[in-house]
């Protein structure tokens, strides 16, 4: 599994099609064809991801914005992005 | 020669289809997409098989090969079709017009979606699921209590509209096939008794303009309670995915990838229910009350208003 430090940048490859829906994403792999489907939190993250913030950015806008302690949400985006990069649906910037 | 329009093509042909809806008879090749034609090859020049098969020639040619009914060969703009049998005609137009046309869509860059689909005062109500989940039952029982128009048996081409806001579905073949067990309950004017025992085919009005869809339902039969319900939007671009026609075959000319992004930009514009229903002529009208009052009833208002 990628390690993912708080202060690095990430950004959505372009090998994808991303559909984003209130509450959820769809994005489909154009390496392999194959998709994956997002709710509410895998959403928020996704649509926070942009190439110019870091991972510790995204965590605090969504500790703000649910209302959570950071150190809560910490651990679930860490791991999130880095299913992501894995999947290579993100790149390091 | 004759001519018909369905599914947005235009179709000219020397042998009569007659389940698509008449534009005229007669006249040139002049703007046609696509030319049914009779074929010259004998089975010989195909691999034996036991189960319909689609192989690739080359880049631009299909074979459709049928162990029974016949054989077409299929380009971008045109089908043409060898039968072994008068008696196999009338399946082997079944075939043009299904998985011929389908395959000469995707060789024009569209894709088919395996759909039933009624036009109602100027919105599509399209149906899908697994075979025999009643997508052909559902479009005749609309039509029958509501009064809406056949747009499509079995295969629709659905797609964005020009400006990318809404989805639409342009007309196609006006006869219903049904299985037996669902004859009864359309009090339908019947064509003919089909090939398989179990399927006959009936007439109906078709409707061949575009139209906007507003709403897609995903049929899941065997549920005692009738209940319709709004799905995500994952779910609702597995139910496109699952449900393009012969992706199989699409996969194999188009790429996945291009058909799964065609799924997905549907998916955008498209609002899809799960309907969970118990077919039987008892439960019928449980089930339209239920579409109508969680559905329809706006649909009908708006119009007469």
């Amino acid at each position: 599994m990628p390690i993912i430090t708080l202060d690095s940048v990430y950004r959505k490859s372009d090998q994808l099609v991303a559909a984003e829906f209130p509450g959820e994403v769809v994005v489909l792999s154009l390496i392999d064809s194959k998709y994956y489907a997002g709710g509410d939190s895998a959403a928020a993250v996704w649509a926070l991801i942009d190439g110019s913030r870091s991972v510790d950015d995204v965590i605090a806008m969504l500790s703000h914005e649910f209302d959570a302690p950071s150190e809560q949400i910490h651990a679930d985006v860490a791991a999130f992005v880095s299913d992501l990069v894995e999947l290579r649906l993100l790149e390091r910037v | 020669m004759y001519r018909y329009s369905a599914n947005g093509f235009k179709i000219i042909s020397n042998i009569c289809l007659p389940q698509l809806p008449d534009d005229c008879v007669g006249g040139g090749g002049a703007d046609i997409d696509i030319l049914v034609k009779f074929g010259t090859w004998s089975r010989e020049n195909f691999r034996p098989g036991e189960v319909p098969y689609v192989r690739v020639k080359d880049s631009n040619t299909l074979c459709f090969e049928h162990p029974l009914h016949g054989l077409m060969e299929i380009t971008a703009n045109s089908i043409e079709v060898s039968v072994e049998g008068s008696e196999h005609w009338e399946e082997a137009r079944t075939y043009v017009l299904g998985t011929g046309l389908a395959l000469a869509a995707l060789l024009n860059g569209r894709v088919p979606y395996h759909m039933s689909s009624v036009a109602l005062n100027g919105r599509a109500l399209a149906f899908t699921g697994d075979s025999g989940a009643g997508k052909t039952t559902w479009a005749g029982l609309i039509m029958k209590h509501f009064g809406a128009r056949l747009l499509t048996d079995d295969m629709a081409f659905v797609h964005k509209s020009a400006d990318g806001l809404y989805a639409q579905i342009t007309g196609g073949m006006k006869r219903l096939r049904l299985r037996e067990d669902s004859v009864e309950l359309l009090d339908a004017k019947k064509t003919n008794r089909d090939f398989q025992s179990r399927i006959e085919s009936y007439d109906y009005e078709g409707a061949s303009e575009t139209v906007k869809v507003g709403a897609l339902i995903k049929l899941v039969p065997g549920y005692r309670a009738t209940e319709l319900k709004r799905i995500s939007k994952a779910e609702t671009f597995e139910a496109l995915r699952y449900n393009q026609f012969r992706r199989d075959y699409g996969d194999l000319i188009m790429g996945g990838t291009t058909m799964a992004a065609h799924a997905l930009e549907l998916t955008r514009v498209i609002d899809c229910f799960e309907f969970h229903y118990e077919l039987g002529a008892a439960r019928i009208q449980d089930n339209l009350d239920c579409l109508a009052k969680n559905l329809l009833q706006p649909w009908m208002i708006s119009t007469s208003a």
